[in-house]
């Protein structure tokens, strides 16, 4: 029991408005570089978010990305001239890589805003206010989060018609839940702290108790949940393109091109090794990212 | 008592809101299914005739009423790709998903919890750092790429495990008891049979294990981590007891049971992975089912796949709540 009480006082502690004060980003990244694992997760995400923005212009064959053909250099082993190969119609497939960079960030780009914009008021209003409204929003989120994602996704991304904003309306649809359950566990805990109190005995709004002071002390927790999740996502968006249910040819979403390497299996193997070990690095970058920001700002789970 | 009814209760809730969710997703969305299935050659009147077999001419509430209706019957509705009955081929295909799933599970715990223990008591070691390396990549691997890699690797290039399907088509399978062909083959002693099995589940097991393995190793790794700092430790060790008894016996256990949080987790691991590992192995589960059902744009089994799978789920989850208060009291009075 001992142990118990310990823990209490100590988290009770790192609640605190004052600690958990964000540090600046300086202290931030010395603390960041202590740690090889997070610095390489870091290198890796800066890295993989440079190509997705300049993919156009540092790729070798900007224009393979689309639907261009060059029969005269299909199916090519890697080599100087391509580092990744060439696919069955002569399309260099590094170039096609790095521009599914920006296929596959901007799929994690809108779905996160999307599901942190619809979560996380749905979850704090249910904290805050309860009673019977937060009855209802825990129970409409529960209904979602009783069906696994890639299923649901799956269903809906199937019956709308796959294409690119489907996949992100499919996959948002789908997230929304998991913001909302960390803003509703996080504000239920926060509600009770007497920075709360002491503003609603000064007389603020609920809204603005809700928004202006219970919202700003999740950041952390948030940054933390969002880096993790954009690996998800990426995961989750490339395995809809893989099974023809999202991002649509000629587009060189990752996902699509370990589907049509498939079928040059065993011989051209770098059309499904290269576009998969993409999407392996980049998630692997963004998980080992956020296991850094998770013990740099002191998130609880 | 009230702490179990009270779980099933909840359950029901959940049921009911999944049956609307996906009653009002399947109807909502645009595009027209009776259109699709019929193909582009269909004449007015044959899509008006099968809209009003399907029942699709009818309100609302009528629509929704029968298929809550059916659910309770067993009937799912008809596909609209084979105008076979759904519930009659996902009973067939149920055996093979429970078998890949079985042996998937237990590979992750054979696997993930030895390992989860190891990194831990080897904290900062080499053997940790390997671990903790298998762990990050476990949850990193795009599952549709890990199994074709696997594939490609021991089926094409050193030929040791077939690339797909369940047993060769010139084997007989055994004759059914459990429909688990694995479970058949040895009731029936033909051990050769029983290999033969053995060597077609083995590389989608492996696939499907994966990231189920690495999450089992990153929590307990944690758990066990947890426990280390605990007073009862220090004690047990200041008395001599032996380092073995003590890691597996008493930290172990303890550590086990915020392991069990996410079994529920783990359960839509398992079902999500089905789907892909199903597909590019073409082992002939509920899974591969699914995703043809999506591709085909079939709707009526679409819609009983998605139910079916989001039941099953739910009350998995709800079965390890119950099982978990079960085991530790204290969570059976705490609000939720």
């Amino acid at each position: 029991m001992a142990d118990d009480a310990n823990v209490t006082i100590a988290s009770g502690l790192e609640d605190g408005p004052v600690s958990k004060a964000v540090p600046t980003w300086r202290i931030a990244l010395e603390t960041l570089r202590k740690s090889p694992l997070s610095m390489i997760g870091l290198f890796i995400v800066v890295a993989v978010i440079f190509i997705a923005i300049f993919a156009p212009w540092i790729a070798p064959f900007p224009d393979d990305a689309g639907a261009t053909v060059n029969f005269a250099e299909r199916l090519q082993p890697p080599s100087w001239k391509h580092w990744f190969g060439t696919d069955i119609v002569g399309r260099d497939v590094l170039s096609r890589v790095m521009v599914g960079a920006r296929i596959s960030l901007m799929i994690a780009f809108f779905v996160i805003v999307l599901a942190v914009l619809i979560g996380v008021p749905i979850g704090i209003i249910a904290a805050y206010w309860g009673g019977w409204l937060g009855n209802v929003l825990m129970r409409i989120n529960e209904v979602f989060l009783a069906i696994p994602s890639l299923v649901f996704v799956l269903a809906v991304a199937a019956l709308l018609g796959p294409s690119l904003p489907v996949v992100i309306a499919a996959i948002s649809l789908a997230w929304w839940t998991w913001f909302a359950r960390l803003a509703y566990g996080e504000a239920l805990h926060l509600k009770e702290e007497q920075f709360v109190e002491a503003a609603r005995v000064s007389g603020a709004s609920g809204l603005r108790i809700a928004f202006g002071e219970i919202l700003p002390n999740l950041t952390s927790v948030l940054i933390v949940k969002i880096t993790l999740d954009i690996g998800y996502v990426i995961l989750l968006g490339a395995a809809l393109g893989f099974l023809g249910l999202g991002v649509q040819p000629p587009d060189p979403e990752w996902g699509i091109m370990v589907a049509e390497g498939r079928d040059q299996l065993p011989n051209a193997w770098w059309l499904t090794t290269f576009p998969g070990l993409a999407i392996f690095l980049t998630v692997i970058g963004f998980n080992l990212l956020g296991d850094g920001l998770n013990d740099l700002l002191g998130a609880r789970q | 008592m009230r702490f179990v009814l009270r779980r099933i209760a909840e359950l029901a809730v959940v049921m009911f809101g999944l049956s609307v969710l996906i009653f009002v997703i399947s109807r909502v969305l645009p595009g027209d299914p009776v259109r699709f299935a019929l193909g582009p050659q269909a004449t007015e009147e044959q899509i008006a005739q099968l809209s009003r077999e399907m029942g699709l001419d009818q309100p609302m509430v009528v629509q929704y009423w029968r298929l809550i209706k059916g659910l309770f019957q067993g009937d799912l509705g008809v596909s609209l790709t084979t105008f076979r009955p759904i519930a009659g081929d996902l009973l067939t295909f149920l055996p093979a998903s429970l078998e890949l799933a079985f042996v998937g599970m237990a590979l992750a715990i054979v696997v993930g919890v030895p390992l989860g223990v190891m990194t831990a008591v080897h904290r900062n070691k080499g053997r940790d750092f390997v671990g903790r390396a298998l762990a990050f990549s476990g949850v990193a691997l795009p599952v549709f790429w890990f199994a074709l890699l696997v594939q490609m690797l021991f089926s094409f290039e050193m030929r040791i495990f077939p690339p797909l399907g369940r047993i060769d088509a010139d084997v007989a399978p055994p004759p059914s008891v459990t429909g688990s062909f694995l479970i058949d083959s040895l009731l029936a002693l033909d051990f050769g049979l029983f290999l033969h099995l053995l060597s077609f589940v083995v590389l989608p097991a492996i696939v499907l294990a994966a990231s189920p393995m690495a999450m089992i190793l990153r929590l307990l790794r944690a758990s066990m981590l947890d426990e280390m700092g605990k007073d009862y430790v220090l004690t047990a060790r200041a008395n001599g007891m032996p380092r073995n008894l003590l890691i597996y016996k008493y930290m172990l256990r303890n550590a086990f049971s915020a392991t069990l949080t996410i079994i529920g987790l783990l359960f839509g691991f398992f079902i999500g992975g089905a789907f892909i590992v199903e597909t590019v192995f073409s082992w002939p589960g509920i899974g591969r089912y699914g995703v043809r059902a999506l591709q085909f744009k079939d709707f009526n089994a679409i819609i009983a796949v998605t139910l079916v799978v989001g039941m099953a789920y739910a009350a998995a989850n709800t079965l390890v709540t119950v099982l978990y208060g079960w085991l530790d009291p204290r969570l059976r009075l705490g609000g939720r």
